[in-house]
């Protein structure tokens, strides 16, 4: 065990108060969900505050804080800088949430999109693009838990990824993007308060001459601008989390949640207040040998300079802080999940005419199975967090394009949006083995790219944009 | 005969130490409480990971890493409690060799080897400028598709 942890006896306490906490509000906030609407997107009628709250807080992940200071333990400065240019996936994707409100009103999921918008070819490809990439989101947040518990109390790493995720499945079965998106707004305060106060004492502590003076003399590589692979992994780390936002349905549910007119500001709000977040995150990393900390893995380093900077009792706070950023994003993504494959796989693909009331039902089954999946993958810690999530990296950024083409411009087809997320994925993967986890949402983008560009030149669709209007089947 | 010259001696000197650390070290692996390994031979990224089993009779352990064999240039040296794993990063190119000693230097472990050999620079430089030539393009496009959607 490490030194300044707090007990294993402590950490269950917490864990058990939190979880009733969370699972209590979700009953509550749940408690008068009577349709698919209400259970699904919020009755579409969230405020700015809220949809601010909401999609700051779900983009403030177990990655925030574990995966950015990782990354700026093995690449310096630019795995710092470079996480916090996902923050562009944000500010990027706000006129696009206005374009999505505006042209399907009536929409449920992003798959709805690609299936009206490309038909069922390039859906199916999507489809799966997503699920992987869901999947690996789930995972990587599960392993976060038990990481984050096994890092600050000693607490087995299976019975910490466990109980978190019984928690989360708890509350969000029991309430719905309503509980999601409120308990989102709490959480979203503990971070911000928890990761600044964090920073200020990391410096306060240590000071910025020492980390200098230290990270020159042991990891000198960490400094150096032209350091290869940070330089590859820049530009990388901006299109995965770009793919991550404009493919996912965590933030395609948001846009249809929000009430008219907000998407956009929400957005913009939360990517602007987003972005220094892994820049104090990534900071305390490299404080990690001037503290005389050498993580055992790399995704550990952040819970673990924090709790030695803050000692016992700060172990707590950190303990906090880092499971409502887990928790936060882990019910988002298992409610987006759960839309998609009742809306989409379930009553698109496996029974058609489907009442409202009985997807109702289907929604909470696959919310439970969902979290079941990722506890069965997770049981088995393969592979860093780091590692497991840019591997996603290859499937999300094939997806950029042919979502910025087909909501803007209707001469693309289907057939060359299917293929461009098939090539650029399977580019992506190649990429991945070949060359390193850092250039794999690079090619795909790239290569998703250029199979668009052909399909412009040589294809001209008219699309008909009121059939996303009337959500033709 | 001609006599041999110096670079001849030192390199017989060189062979016949070299020699000698191999016999040593396959001899003496068996003596050491720990076996450490390296999770990589040979990496371009700067970080590497080392694990260890656990010695039960030893609660804190130094690792040291140096630039030779004997590990008489040591460029790193992290005192460690409790882990079995360590994962270091920052590293320049070079070769390097690893191992664990007890609190008095008594040496606990063998010692590994690897090398660290970062991308060539252009490589990294192209593919960066790639991403930022994509990333403008995807900047321009939505910004001018969200002006004529407005």
């Amino acid at each position: 065990m490490f030194a300044a942890q707090i007990s294993t006896q402590t950490a269950i306490i917490i864990l058990v108060l939190f979880g009733l906490a969370w699972v209590g509000f979700g009953w509550w906030l749940g408690r008068r969900n009577r349709t698919v609407d209400d259970f699904m997107l919020a009755g579409r009628n969230v405020g700015l505050a809220l949809a601010s709250a909401t999609a700051m807080a779900t983009w403030v992940t177990s990655n925030t804080t574990l995966v950015a200071p990782q990354l700026t333990y093995q690449f310096g400065i630019w795995g710092m800088v470079g996480y916090s240019m996902a923050a562009l996936g944000l500010i990027l994707f706000a006129p696009m949430a206005k374009r999505i409100k505006s042209l399907m009103p009536q929409g449920y999921t992003c798959g709805d999109f690609i299936r009206v918008r490309y038909g069922r070819g390039a859906w199916y490809v999507f489809l799966v693009v997503s699920f992987f990439y869901a999947m690996g989101w789930l995972i990587s947040l599960g392993m976060a838990g038990g990481i984050l518990l096994h890092s600050l109390s000693g607490l087995d790493y299976q019975i910490g990824m466990t109980v978190i995720l019984v928690i989360c499945v708890g509350y969000t079965l029991l309430g719905g993007l309503k509980a999601v998106i409120a308990t989102d707004f709490i959480q979203t305060l503990i971070i911000l308060c928890g990761v600044l106060f964090i920073g200020y004492v990391c410096w306060r502590d240590v000071g910025l001459d020492t980390i200098y003076a230290s990270v020159s003399q042991e990891q000198p590589e960490l400094l150096n601008l032209l350091f290869p692979a940070a330089i590859m992994f820049l530009f990388n780390n901006i299109f995965f989390g770009i793919g991550e936002i404009f493919h996912s349905n965590v933030w395609w549910s948001r846009a249809f949640a929000f009430r008219e007119g907000i998407g956009k500001k929400a957005y913009l709000i939360s990517g602007l207040l987003w972005l220094p977040i892994p820049i104090v995150t990534g900071f305390i990393a490299l404080a990690a040998p001037a503290l005389g900390l050498y993580p055992p893995s790399p995704d550990m380093v952040g819970p673990l300079v924090a709790a030695k900077l803050l000692g016992s009792v700060g172990a707590v706070f950190v303990f906090i802080v880092v499971f409502s950023a887990l928790a936060s994003s882990l019910d988002s993504l298992l409610a987006a999940t759960s839309d998609l494959l009742t809306e989409d796989v379930y009553r698109g693909i496996i029974r058609p005419g489907a009442s409202n009331e009985h997807l109702f039902k289907v929604g909470k089954w696959v919310i439970l199975c969902l979290g079941l999946l990722t506890w069965l993958l997770c049981l088995e810690r393969v592979t860093t967090l780091g590692e497991l999530l840019n591997f996603a990296g290859a499937f999300v950024a094939s997806t950029i394009w042919p979502i910025v083409f087909g909501l803007y411009r209707p001469r693309l087809g289907g057939l060359y949006a299917g293929l461009a997320m098939l090539l650029g994925t399977l580019c992506g993967l190649v990429a991945y083995v070949q060359i390193g986890f850092y250039v794999a949402a690079l090619t795909s983008c790239l290569v998703s790219l250029v199979v668009c560009l052909i399909g412009l030149a040589i294809h001209n669709e008219q699309f008909n944009w009121e059939r996303l209007q009337r959500m033709e089947k | 005969m001609a006599p041999k010259s110096p670079v001849y001696f030192n390199f017989v000197a060189k062979a016949l130490l070299f020699c000698a650390f191999l016999v040593h070290a396959s001899v003496s692996f068996g003596a050491f409480p720990a076996l450490l390994s390296v999770s990589d031979q040979k990496v371009s990224e700067g970080y590497i990971g080392l694990s260890w089993k656990q010695l039960p009779e030893v609660t804190a352990v130094q690792l040291q890493v140096g630039l030779d064999a004997g590990l008489e240039q040591v460029v790193r040296s992290p005192v460690l409690t409790g882990q079995q794993q360590v994962h270091l990063s920052g590293f320049a190119d070079g070769v390097y060799f690893a191992r664990l000693v007890d609190g008095s230097g008594g040496v606990l472990s063998n010692t590994v080897r690897f090398e660290v050999e970062h991308r060539p620079l252009r490589a990294a430089s192209l593919l960066f400028a790639i991403g930022a030539a994509l990333f403008c393009f995807l900047v321009i496009t939505l910004f001018r598709f969200a002006r004529s959607d407005s």
